[in-house]
Formats: C-alpha cells, structure tokens, sequence
C-alpha cells in the first residue's frame, strides 16, 4: 500500500521573524521614550532657568531712595522702584522665554507674583495673583512673614510661581505643574 | 513507495537575510534617535549660550560688539547660520532699563529618509528663534 504522508508545511524561518520584529518594536518604544523623557527633563530645565531669570530681572531697587536714606540715615532701605513694572518684567521675561517652546506648555498661566520690601522691622508686601495680576498688599514684622518657599523673609526679595501643563508620555493627558523661586535682592554685597 | 514531505529546514542565506534586515531597521531607529537627541542638545547649547550672554548683557547693559562675536561663534558651532542679531541691545542703558537678546538663525534638522530601498540623511532646515529680556544691573 502506498503511503503518503502530507505533513503541514511550518512556516520557515519563522522564530527568526519574530525576533526581529521583537527587537525592533522593543528597540523603538524604549528609544522613543528616552528621547521623550530627555525632551521633557530640557523643557523642565527650561523653565526652571527662566523662572530665575524673569525674577532676578523684576529686581530693580530704587537707586535714589537707596542713597538718600543712605546719606540722611546712614542705613540705606531698598525698595523696588516700581512694582507694578517689576511684575510687568516678570510677565514678559517669562513670555518670551516660554515662546520658544511652542507646542510644549499648555494653559501657561501666572499664579502668584509677590514683591517684599523690608524697612526697619515692617516687611510691606504686594501681591500680584493669578494672569490678571489681581493685587493686594499688607504688612508684617521681619521675622514673621515667610514667602510661601518657606524663608524667612529679612530683605528686599521677590516671589514667583507659574503654572502649565505638559502633556504625557504615556497617554497624552495633560499634567499641571507649578514652579516657584525667591530670590533676594541685594547692593554692594 | 514512501513519500514523505517534510519541513524544509531554513537555509542559512535565508537566516542571514533575516538577520541583516533585522540589523538595518535596528540601526535605522539608532539613527534617528540619535539625530533627534543631536537636535535637542544643540537647540540647549544655543539657549544656554543665550542665558549667558545675557547675563553678561546684565552687567555691562547691553551687547558689546566683542561679546556679539563670541555668541555668534558659539552658536555657529552648535550649527546655526544666517545669524541675526536684530532687536537687540546693542546701546548702553540707564540701571533698571530693558535690554533685549534677540536671536535668530537657520537649523539643519537631519532626518534620515527612505527612497525605495535606499535610505540618506537629509537636512531639514528650520529656523530658529531664541527671545530674551531682562533689566539692566550695571
């Protein structure tokens, strides 16, 4: 009798296939998230370089006010020679800093911009909120009032904080995120 | 008579093949992401190259032309041309006044390409724009 014996031909090759299209779709989601995770940790740095910037910028003493309390006192008071432009500084140094990176930060927005001037043992301090720059000011004795970092506030300093959202990797929601600085605003030291 | 049909056995070209193919698209995604990571360190140079001029614009109160021809040398070597300076400080201001960087310039993206069988890098010219501003301290 004859035999014949038809077996089911297997495909050839076929765990050779397999492992290429593993590596590659492995070599691929871990490349493309490590150029996302580099891109996002650049914008992070960014805008961490920017916020230190845009404040250090607002710190613009009143030099007259400085020596003349200088000469009539002999202990010089800084003071900022105009808040409501130093916020406007802040504002626009942060604009055009962030402008760069469009498509990057969603429903950037000002929070918080708080200017403190120190006199004697009074802290005055203003306070510009949210995009509107919505401003309220009272006073404090040095020693009592801290920025909301957490310092004590003794000089002449400035407070900002700004939101955003960045978009994630994972599934594209959006993250919000607030970075804040405080910086003190010294002469001749 | 016995016939039996059996698997073929892959052939070692067959092997190969696969092999090599696996090993180009592998170096393809190497490529790229290289190129994309080279982009994003360069774009970071020229922003810290800016970040530092300014802060010596702070101090001197504007951008004295030696120090405009050391920016535009640092940024050529992070492979930005057609350089333009124009809407910057270049006069010296009162303390506490604005001074402004303004920094544009051309930037050969490379991206590789396939035509047909045969992939090539190809540059992807965009321009760049890089706004500074902040207040005299001098």
């Amino acid at each position: 009798m004859e035999k014949i014996l038809k077996k089911k031909k297997q495909a050839t090759g076929a765990f050779g296939y397999l492992f290429m299209f593993m590596t590659v779709l492995i070599v691929g989601i871990i490349t493309l998230y490590m150029a996302q995770v580099s891109k996002l940790m650049t914008h992070q740095h960014h805008v961490d370089d920017s916020l230190a910037d845009a404040v250090l910028a607002s710190l613009v003493a009143d030099d007259v006010y400085y020596f003349e309390t200088y000469e009539l006192t002999g202990t010089p008071v800084v003071r900022f020679r105009d808040k409501d432009e130093s916020y406007a500084i802040f504002k626009d140094c942060m604009n055009d800093a962030v402008s760069e990176t469009d498509g990057f930060y969603y429903n950037f927005g000002f929070d918080t911009f708080i200017c403190y001037e120190v006199d004697g043992n009074t802290v005055k301090a203003t306070e510009y909120s949210g995009n509107g720059g919505y401003k309220r000011t009272w006073t404090a004795r040095v020693g009592s009032e801290r920025a909301p970092t957490g310092e004590v506030v003794k000089e002449t300093s400035a407070y900002g904080r700004v939101r955003f959202g960045i978009k994630s990797i994972i599934n594209g929601n959006l993250i919000t995120k607030t970075k804040d600085i405080y910086c003190t605003l010294e002469i001749n030291n | 008579m016995n016939l039996i049909k059996k698997k073929r056995k892959a052939s070692v070209l067959e092997n190969t093949l696969v092999m090599m193919v696996n090993l180009i698209l592998v170096c393809a995604f190497l490529v790229i992401i290289f190129g994309a990571f080279s982009g994003v360190s360069n774009k970071w140079g020229m922003r810290q190259a800016a970040r530092e001029y300014m802060l010596i614009m702070e101090t001197e109160g504007y951008l004295k032309p030696a120090d405009q021809a050391a920016l535009k040398a640092e940024l050529e070597s992070y492979g930005l041309y057609n350089i333009s300076f124009s809407g910057t400080t270049t006069r010296e201001v009162n303390y506490g006044d604005r001074i402004y960087l303004s920094i544009s310039g051309t930037y050969d993206d490379n991206i590789l390409s396939f035509a047909g069988a045969i992939s090539k890098y190809t540059t992807h010219p965009s321009t760049i724009t890089i706004k500074r501003q902040t207040t005299a301290k001098q």
